[in-house]
């Protein structure tokens, strides 16, 4: 019988990955925030910086 | 030599209000990738503001309270978000050469700073008082004994722990973070990479001409600054700036992404596995662990550890003739089949006589029959029923065994299985903040597996501390640590954790003294990412770099 509630047991599907032959599991939660902070880096990178943070007097 | 007319002098001349709140910067500032500092940075603001309303009702209130709990969920999103901006902005300053012309002291301190903020959020998620604080702290400890660490930090201790979150870690971070803020506004931003061995070919030099009256406006666009800042911005054009204005932005924009995340998704707070519910639910395996235990089996965490808890040195993890485990000796000694069963055993005696001389029999007991009886009971839990409140066994000689499995199962159910591990050898009763024994109980046990296979990982429990919980993210940060473990040589080694963390130590200090390491350090301008991030100021380039070819 488990010992929590049921109610609390979401049940997260994992993705398998083959890295050198070793295999890496992550439940998607941290894999979506990978993937998140890939995305955003190449964004920060392209975008130009604001103009509205100059602040001109 | 006097300190103070120094101090005025150097803040005068070379540290000045305009270099600490700068109204300018060099043309090339222009990417949204400059924000990853300032994205770090207020999201440790509101880390501290919602750690400030979490401190208000101590550390479990959040539980059952709805202002705490949002003030958590705010807490555990904050955090996300300062360690998303953490990442990319080592990212960043690692794609630009950041620690180039005498920059290497800042990205040193930026680089203990991601160890110290790995490290609180460590303590953080210990600190979280529910099921994944208990999963983490049995998990956590093995590395920290492995290390030697364990002699001074406990992760199982939760008032430790709560004092280094709240308090030692803090002003550490604080001090670091002053530090790396200061070098970087004395320092300026790092310039593009081919910028500096011919001022004639600068953008800034070409575009603000020659001769006395170009002198006199680049002098005016310094106004203000500091000889340093003039000396590393030599030759640059600045544009407008507003430090102040920045950071009121990113602070708005991380208050938006962390409190609608805290408002519509929350945070996770499962409740813990108690003795008392392993005993009523999971009775068969409340019982195999606890013979376990007697036995002598690894069925608790901590028998036939060695060190910090026994002078068993062999039982410690050895890298060669090295074992940090053991320098510090049995600095938290814990008998498990004493301190873990036949104490808490001699409570319920006392309370039900019956209890009594079973126990009797078995400590006058030898040795040999004590292993038989335990053996034989064991082996028979294989066959075991659980029929209502009873536990039903083959017939078997179990001596007084079963007698006592009995009382300890009893005294699970009724909840004071806890109260029995905190009482002993505790002069302060009942004040106790330690609860090695209590989450050690059963931490290498079913109980603990199968909640956190069931909880989280489907059929794959993640063993270490990166932890995800149900659809929440856990320590992602920690990946780069966890993923050693997936090694089958390293995972199946003896000494397993010591061999991570000497791995992650050569990691860390790979990356601490990269600014100085022949090759490496010039990395950043083999891949030519600054390209992009910098591409205005190449492009600017070029196009007078062609003029002049006119």
């Amino acid at each position: 019988m488990l010992l929590l509630p049921p109610e609390l047991l979401p049940g997260v599907p994992h993705f398998f990955f083959t890295l050198f032959r070793v295999p890496f599991t992550a439940a998607y939660p941290n894999l979506l925030v990978w993937i998140a902070l890939a995305v955003v880096f190449v964004a920060g990178a392209l975008l130009r910086l604001p103009r509205f943070i100059e602040g001109k007097d | 030599m006097n300190l103070t007319r120094s101090a005025k002098r150097y803040l005068r001349l070379d540290f000045t209000l305009e270099d600490a709140l700068p109204t300018r910067m060099p043309v090339y500032v222009n990417s949204v990738a400059y924000l990853f500092g300032a994205t770090a940075l207020m999201a440790l603001a509101w880390i501290v503001i919602s750690g400030v309303v979490l401190t208000l009702g101590g550390p479990s209130w959040y539980h059952t309270n709805a202002v705490g709990r949002f003030a958590n969920a705010v807490h555990f999103w904050s955090v996300q978000l300062f360690f998303v901006g953490l990442v990319l902005h080592f990212v960043t300053k690692f794609f630009l050469g950041a620690w180039r012309d005498g920059r290497w002291l800042t990205w040193v301190v930026g680089g203990l700073l991601l160890g110290l903020g790995v490290f609180t959020s460590l303590t953080g998620f210990l600190l979280q008082t529910n099921w994944d604080g208990q999963w983490i702290a049995t998990q956590a400890k093995d590395a920290m004994n492995a290390a030697g660490i364990g002699a001074f930090f406990n992760t199982m201790n939760t008032g430790q722990v709560l004092t280094l979150h709240v308090a030692a870690l803090p002003l550490a971070i604080a001090a670091l973070l002053g530090l790396h803020i200061f070098l970087i506004r004395r320092d300026s931003p790092v310039r593009p990479y081919d910028d500096r061995p011919n001022p004639a070919n600068r953008a800034g030099a070409a575009k603000a001409g020659s001769g006395p009256a170009a002198a006199g406006a680049r002098e005016a666009e310094f106004a203000g600054s500091g000889r340093r800042t003039r000396e590393n911005l030599r030759g640059i054009p600045l544009k407008p700036y507003d430090l102040l204005r920045e950071g009121l932005i990113v602070f708005v924009l991380a208050a938006v992404v962390a409190l609608a995340l805290a408002i519509f998704v929350g945070a996770p707070d499962y409740p813990t596995v108690t003795g008392e519910n392993v005993a009523t639910k999971q009775p068969i395996a409340y019982l195999k662990t606890t013979v376990g235990i007697l036995l002598g089996n690894e069925d608790s965490a901590l028998t036939g550890y060695g060190p910090p808890y026994q002078n068993d040195d062999s039982a410690a993890q050895h890298l060669g003739p090295i074992a940090p485990a053991t320098w510090f000796g049995a600095t938290r000694p814990i008998d498990p089949a004493q301190d873990l069963v036949l104490a808490p055993l001699a409570r319920v005696a006392q309370i039900n006589p019956a209890y009594t001389q079973p126990l009797a029999e078995f400590q006058a007991a030898s040795p040999a029959q004590q292993q038989k009886w335990l053996a034989a009971y064991d082996k028979a839990l294989g066959a075991a029923t659980v029929s209502g409140d009873t536990v039903q066994l083959p017939a078997g000689d179990y001596g007084p065994v079963e007698a006592m499995m009995n009382g300890m199962l009893g005294l699970g159910r009724a909840g004071l299985l806890e109260g029995a591990l905190a009482a002993e050898g505790n002069d302060f009763a009942p004040f106790s903040f330690d609860y090695t024994k209590q989450l050690s109980y059963f931490a290498v046990a079913p109980p603990y597996f199968d909640t956190a296979t069931h909880l989280v990982q489907q059929g794959n429990p993640q063993w270490g501390i990166v932890h995800e919980t149900g659809n929440y993210p856990g320590a992602w940060w920690l990946d780069g640590y966890q993923v050693w473990y997936e090694i089958p040589a390293i995972a199946d080694a003896d000494n397993a954790d010591l061999l991570v963390v000497t791995i992650m130590l050569g990691f860390f200090a790979l990356l601490l003294l990269l600014p100085v390491i022949p090759g490496l350090n010039r990395l950043p301008h083999g891949l030519k990412v600054y390209r992009v991030i910098w591409r205005d100021w190449y492009r600017e380039h070029a196009e007078e770099g062609a003029q002049r070819r006119v």
